[in-house]
C-alpha cells in the first residue's frame, strides 16, 4: 500500500505523544527546549502545538526591545553587533519556528556582508527573510530580486542591457529555485537579460529603464518582453521548483536523506497551496511522517542550533558577544556565509576542530558566575536529592529522558556537592555526541 | 536626619566591611568585645603604653601594635576628622545622583547601618560619636589571604581615641549577643594567652582589650606577638620597608610581597602584545614583575582624595628599558584647558629615538616589526625625509594627546565621539623642506583613506587645504549623504593636519584644529621646561556629559554586551553616569623612582548635582 506522507499525526498507544516526540518537534522548529517549553507542548498535545509554532505568539518584550535598538545598530559600520542582535534576539524568541526559517532562508539564500560592506544593507534583508519566512515563497522571490544586498552580492548593477551580467540569473536558477539540470544555459542567458537594470542606488532597489533589456526573450519556455518578474513567475511554474524547494526544507526540518515519495508528495502540498510556506510547514510538522522516530536525532545540530539550545534550555545569561564568537569558531559566522552556496550543512557542521569548539564552549558555558548563580538557581526550582536525581534531571533536558549508554560511566562518576555534581553531568551530556544531534 | 544616615553608611569604614558585612560574625565580634571588663586587664588602663620611653602619640597609634609577619597591612587614621570630612560630602550629596540612590537602597548597608544605629544610641553615642569610635586614632589590620599552605589570617588593632566610649560600644555588642552572666563575660569565653585576660568569641576568633588597644584576630600566635611587642616596633608593621613613605597618610595599604612575588609576576605578561601599550605602560610591567614592596597612601580632604602608591623592587630598570622612562622637555606655553568643552589630556614623555632604536627590548619582535613598517610607511608617504632622524628625533617635549566635547554639532552623528588631537612638539627651527614634506604626508595619507573608500564603494573623502590665521591647513571631510540619513563615525569627523609655532597638531576636526590654533596664537605665558613623568588629566563632568551624549549607543552595547534589558542597561548607564559626577578634575601623573615607579593621583570630589 502506497504510504500517505502527509497523513496527520494522532497519538496512539504505539505512536503516543511523549517527551520523546515533543521534544522531537520543539528541536526541529527550534532550539533544545527548556523544561517548561516541553511542559508545555506536553500539555498542549501535537496538533494545538504545531498550530502554536507555525502561527504567530506575540514576541517577548526582550525581542522587542532588541527590535527597538536595531535602526541605531543598522546605521552603524559594526557588523559584529548586528550579529550579536540577531543572537540575542534568537535567545529571547518566543517564535522559535520563525527564527529558524529566517536561519534556513539566510543559508538559502546566501549573502554575505565581506561583499555587501553595508550593516545596514544586511539588516534590511534579515528582516526581508523574517517577514517571507513563513509567507508566499513567489512573493519572497520577487523581494529578494529587488533587495539591495542581494543585488551588491550578485553584481546586479553590472548587469546592464548590451552587456548583461549572469549571476544572479544563474544562483537564482540553480540555487535559488530549480536545482542544476532544471534550465539550460540559455534559460541562464535570458534570465539575465529580464533582470537588467534591476539595480540598487544608495541603499534602494533603483529599477534603471535606460538600462534595462526589453526585447524578446524566452525563459523556461516562456516567450515575450519578459522583465524579472515574468522570470519569477515562469519559475514558481516549473514543478522542479516546487521539488527542489519540498527536498530542501525536508533535509533541514524532517530528516537528512528525505525518501524521494515524501519529496514529491510534499513538493505537491506546497504547490497546490500556492507556495504558502506556513500551509506547508504547518501540514509537515504535523505530519505521521515527521513524527516517525527513525528519524529522531538524525541531524546533526548547526553552530546557532547548539550554542542558542544550549542557552535557551538551561535559560543562561550569556552575552551577545559570546554567542557570536562561538557561533562563528563552530563554523557559522552569522551574516557571511562562505559562498552563495551557503553553509555546508549536517556532517559539514563537524570536524575535529569544530568538535572540539563544542567540547570547550559547553564546559565554559557552565562555568562562570552567571552560571554558577544560575545552577544554584535550578537547584531551587527543581529539588535535586542526590547523584540519581541529578542525572535523572540532565536526561531529561539533554536526552528527552532517555539517559545514553556511553554516558553511563561518566554520570557514575559524578561527586562533590550537588552544584558541582550538576555542573559535571550537565557537561557531559552537553559535551556528548548524542546532544550533537537534533 | 539624612546627614546621619549616611554617616552610619560610610563611618562603618574599614571595621564594617570586616566585621558587620557577615551579621553573624558581626554579632560574635561586637558581643565579646562589649564583654571586656577594663579593670581585669592586667595593666589596668595604662596596659601596654606603660612600657618604658613609650610616647603619647606611639600609644595613640595600632601600627606599632600589629607584628610585621603577614604581608599585608592597612591602617586608617583619625577617626573624628574622617567621619567629619566624609559626612559633610555624603550630606551635600545630590539625593537624586543615581550612586547616592543606590547606596540608599543598599540592603546590606542599610542592614549595617541600622545596627550601628542601634549599638550607638545604647552607649549614649550619637551615630558620627560611634563611627569616630571604630576608626579611633587609628585602625590598623595586617592579614594573609588563604593559600595553599594554610588558612587566611589576620589581626586588627584599633586605637582608641575614646578608651570609655569603645568600652560602652563593646560591651552593648556583647549584651545584644547574650553572652552576660551578671554584667561579667561567661566563663566558658574566656582564657588567658600571656598573662592577658582573652575573651573566645568564636572557635577561630579572639578579642582582646588592652588599657590602649583592642585587639581581634583568628591566630592566637599573631595575638601573643601583639602582646609581646611592648614598644619595640622595629618587629611591627613600621618595620617594613614602606612604611615611612605612607606613615602620615589618612588611609594606608602596605604589602611585602616576599612568596606572592611570584604569584603576582605570573599573573602578570611577560610583555605586553601591543607596541602602543608596551611604550606607555612597558616600564611599570616591569617594575610590577620585579616588585617587592608595595603602598598606598590616601589622603581625604575635604573636596578631595590624593593618593599615591609606590612600586618598588630591588633594582631599576633594566638597561636595555631605559628608553621607557619619562624624560624632561619644552613644556608647551598654551593651556588646553581653555578649549571648548576641554576634557582631558594624556602627556606621554619618551626621547622616541630611543625607544625606536629599543623597540626590539621593548616589545615583542612582530610588534617591533611592525614599528618599522610604519615609520617606512611614514618616511614614504614624507618623502625624502628620514623619519626617525629628521622627524621622531626632534621630539622636545611631551606628545600630547587631546580629546574635547564636541559642542554645537548639526544633526549630531551617532555615537557623537569627542573631538581629539595628536599634539608633537618638533620645535622651530625646524630644517629647511621638512615643514612641506610633513604636509606632503599629510595629504598622501589623506589620499589613502579616500582611495580605501572608493574601493569600498563609499563615499570618499574629499581632500582640501585652507588658511587659518596665517597657517596652512590640510584636511579631508567626508560629504553628507544627500539621499537620506547616513550617520556613523566615518561621518563624525573631518581629519585635519597643521604646524604651528614647531607644533605638529593633527585632529579628528577641522573645527578643533582651528580651536587649537587659537590657543597656540593667544597664549600669553612662555614656554618652560616639563617635567619627567607620563600624566594624565581628565575632567569628570565633561566625560559623563560626553557619555549622555552617547547614552542610546551606551545602552545599546550594554544590552548587547551583558544580555540585559533596556531598563537594566539604562540603570547602568545611569549608575556610571552618577560615578562620574561625584568626580571633579583628575589629575595622575606616573614617574619613574630609583627603584620602581610612583603613581600619584589627585580626585576633585563634587556632590554630583
Amino acid at each position: 500500500m502506497k504510504r500517505d506522507w502527509l497523513a496527520t499525526y494522532t497519538p496512539s498507544a504505539t505512536a503516543p505523544w511523549n517527551r520523546e516526540r515533543a521534544g522531537h518537534l520543539l528541536r526541529r522548529t527550534g532550539f533544545s527546549p527548556s523544561p517548561q517549553e516541553l511542559a508545555r507542548a506536553l500539555d498542549e498535545g501535537p496538533q494545538a502545538c504545531v498550530q502554536r509554532l507555525v502561527q504567530d505568539e506575540h514576541e517577548s518584550e526582550r525581542v522587542l526591545e532588541l527590535d527597538d535598538i536595531a535602526p541605531s545598530i543598522a546605521n552603524g559600520e559594526e557588523i559584529e553587533l548586528l550579529r550579536q542582535w540577531w543572537c540575542l534576539r534568537l535567545k529571547h524568541t518566543r517564535r522559535p519556528l520563525l527564527a529558524r526559517m529566517a536561519l534556513f532562508w539566510h543559508d538559502h539564500f546566501a549573502t554575505s556582508q565581506v561583499k555587501v560592506q553595508d550593516v545596514g544593507l544586511m539588516y534590511r534583508q534579515l528582516r526581508l527573510l523574517e517577514s517571507h519566512a513563513l509567507g508566499s515563497f513567489d512573493a519572497f522571490l520577487k523581494g529578494i530580486a529587488r533587495d539591495p544586498a542581494m543585488v551588491r552580492w550578485l553584481d546586479g548593477n553590472q548587469n546592464v542591457k548590451g552587456r548583461p551580467n549572469e549571476n544572479f540569473a544563474r544562483e537564482i536558477l540553480e540555487l535559488f529555485t530549480l536545482g542544476l539540470g532544471n534550465y539550460t544555459e540559455r534559460d541562464i542567458q535570458e534570465a539575465a537579460r529580464a533582470f537588467t537594470g534591476w539595480h540598487e542606488r544608495r541603499g534602494q532597489f533603483a529599477f534603471q529603464a535606460r538600462l534595462h533589456d526589453d526585447g524578446e526573450k524566452q525563459v523556461l519556455g516562456v516567450c515575450g518582453q519578459l522583465d524579472g518578474d515574468d522570470v519569477i513567475e515562469a519559475i514558481i511554474g516549473n514543478p522542479a521548483c516546487s521539488r527542489f524547494l519540498a527536498g530542501k526544507l525536508l533535509r533541514a526540518f524532517a530528516t537528512p536523506d528525505p525518501d524521494p515519495e515524501w519529496i514529491a508528495a510534499f513538493a505537491k502540498y506546497m504547490q497546490s497551496t500556492g507556495y504558502d510556506m506556513m500551509a506547508s510547514m504547518h501540514r509537515l510538522l504535523a505530519s505521521e511522517a515527521f513524527f516517525d522516530p527513525a528519524h529522531f536525532r538524525t541531524r546533526i545540530k548547526s553552530p546557532v542550533e547548539y550554542v542558542l539550545g544550549i542557552a535557551r534550555s538551561l535559560d543562561l545569561k550569556v552575552a551577545g558577544p559570546a554567542l557570536a564568537r562561538a557561533t562563528s569558531d563552530m563554523g557559522q559566522r552569522l551574516l557571511e556565509p562562505p559562498s552563495v552556496d551557503g553553509w555546508e550543512t549536517h556532517r559539514g557542521w563537524l570536524d575535529s576542530a569544530t568538535m572540539l569548539v563544542r567540547l570547550n564552549y559547553a564546559k565554559r558555558a557552565l562555568q562562570g558566575n552567571h552560571s554558577g548563580a544560575h545552577l544554584d538557581t535550578l537547584l531551587d526550582h527543581h529539588p535535586l536529592a542526590g547523584k540519581k536525581e541529578i542525572v535523572r534531571f540532565a536526561c531529561d533536558l539533554c536526552f528527552d529522558g532517555n539517559e545514553p549508554q556511553s554516558l553511563r560511566t561518566a554520570f557514575e562518576d559524578l561527586k562533590g556537592s550537588k552544584r558541582d555534581m550538576l555542573r559535571e553531568a550537565l557537561a557531559v551530556a552537553l559535551s556528548s555526541p548524542e546532544y550533537q544531534l537534533a | 536626619m539624612r546627614s546621619v544616615e549616611w554617616l552610619g553608611t560610610v563611618g562603618l569604614g574599614a571595621l564594617t566591611i570586616l566585621v558587620l558585612a557577615k551579621p553573624g560574625i558581626a554579632a560574635a565580634t561586637g558581643g565579646e568585645l562589649g564583654a571586656y571588663s577594663a579593670p581585669q586587664a592586667r595593666d589596668g588602663g595604662a596596659g601596654q603604653a606603660e612600657a618604658a620611653g613609650t610616647t603619647q602619640s606611639e600609644i595613640q597609634r595600632a601600627t606599632n601594635k600589629l607584628p610585621a609577619e603577614l604581608p599585608f597591612f592597612i591602617a586608617v587614621r583619625d577617626g573624628e576628622k574622617l567621619v567629619q570630612q566624609v559626612g559633610e560630602w555624603l550630606q551635600g550629596l545630590d539625593p537624586n545622583n543615581p550612586i547616592a540612590q543606590a547606596m540608599d537602597q543598599h540592603a546590606g548597608l542599610n542592614q549595617a547601618r541600622i545596627g550601628l544605629l542601634g549599638i550607638a544610641a545604647a552607649s549614649g553615642l550619637s551615630l558620627e560619636e560611634a563611627l569616630a569610635t571604630l576608626v579611633g586614632n587609628e585602625l590598623a589590620l595586617t592579614f594573609e589571604p588563604e593559600t595553599d599552605a594554610g588558612a587566611a589570617r589576620f589581626m586588627l588593632a584599633l586605637a582608641p581615641s575614646d578608651s570609655e566610649a569603645l568600652d560602652r560600644m563593646l560591651r552593648q555588642v556583647y549584651r545584644s549577643m547574650g553572652l552576660l552572666q551578671r554584667g561579667q563575660i561567661a566563663a566558658d569565653h574566656l582564657r588567658a594567652i600571656d598573662e592577658q585576660q582573652v575573651v573566645v568569641l568564636s572557635e577561630e576568633l579572639l578579642a582582646c582589650r588592652t588599657g590602649n588597644a583592642l585587639f581581634l584576630t583568628n591566630d592566637e600566635s599573631l595575638l601573643k606577638k601583639s602582646l609581646q611587642i611592648h614598644a619595640d616596633f622595629s618587629q611591627s608593621l613600621e618595620s617594613y620597608a614602606c612604611f615611612s613613605e605612607i606613615a602620615a597618610g589618612d588611609i594606608v595599604f602596605g604589602a611585602k610581597l616576599g612568596s606572592y612575588k611570584s604569584l603576582l609576576a605570573s599573573g602578570l605578561p611577560q610583555a605586553l602584545d601591543n607596541s602602543l601599550a608596551s611604550i606607555l605602560f612597558g616600564s611599570e610591567l616591569s617594575a610590577l614583575r620585579g616588585a617587592e614592596h608595595i603602598s598606598l597612601r590616601i589622603d581625604v580632604k575635604g573636596d578631595s582624595l590624593q593618593a599615591s602608591m609606590d612600586i618598588a623592587g630591588k633594582q631599576g630598570l633594566p638597561s636595555e628599558l631605559q628608553a621607557l622612562l619619562p624624560v624632561e622637555g619644552r613644556e608647551s606655553a598654551w593651556q588646553a584647558e581653555k578649549l571648548e568643552g576641554y576634557l582631558g589630556t594624556i602627556a606621554v614623555r619618551r626621547n622616541w629615538a630611543d625607544v625606536f632604536a629599543e623597540r626590539e627590548a621593548i616589545m615583542p619582535l612582530a610588534q617591533a616589526g611592525e614599528l618599522v613598517n610604519f615609520s617606512g610607511t611614514m618616511s614614504a608617504l614624507m618623502g625624502a625625509v628620514d623619519f626617525i632622524e629628521d622627524f621622531l628625533a626632534r621630539i622636545d617635549g611631551p606628545i600630547r594627546f587631546l580629546a574635547a566635547r564636541r559642542l554645537d554639532v548639526a544633526d549630531p552623528p551617532s555615537p557623537l565621539l569627542p573631538a581629539m588631537a595628536l599634539i608633537a612638539p618638533l620645535g622651530l627651527d625646524l630644517p629647511a623642506g621638512l615643514e612641506q614634506r610633513i604636509r606632503a604626508g599629510a595629504t598622501s595619507a589623506l589620499s589613502i583613506i579616500g582611495l580605501e573608500d572608493a574601493q569600498q564603494g563609499r563615499d570618499a573623502i574629499l581632500m582640501d587645504i585652507d588658511r587659518y590665521r596665517g597657517h596652512r591647513l590640510v584636511y579631508g571631510a567626508y560629504p553628507r549623504d544627500v539621499s537620506g540619513p547616513k550617520t556613523g563615525i566615518r561621518y563624525n569627523f573631518s581629519p585635519a593636519i597643521a604646524l604651528v609655532e614647531g607644533e605638529l597638531i593633527v585632529a579628528s576636526t577641522i573645527d578643533f584644529l582651528k580651536q587649537i590654533i587659537d590657543q597656540i596664537e593667544d597664549a600669553q605665558s612662555i614656554a618652560e621646561d616639563s617635567f619627567a613623568a607620563d600624566t594624565l588629566s581628565l575632567q569628570l563632568p565633561r566625560l559623563a556629559a560626553v557619555l549622555e551624549d552617547n547614552f542610546e549607543s551606551l545602552r545599546v552595547s550594554r544590552m548587547l554586551d551583558e544580555d540585559e534589558s533596556r531598563a537594566q542597561a539604562g540603570a547602568w548607564v545611569n549608575g556610571l553616569l552618577g560615578l562620574l559626577r561625584l568626580g571633579g578634575n583628575l589629575e595622575f601623573a606616573s614617574r619613574p623612582t630609583a627603584l620602581g615607579f610612583e603613581w600619584k593621583a589627585r580626585l576633585g570630589l563634587t556632590t554630583g548635582e
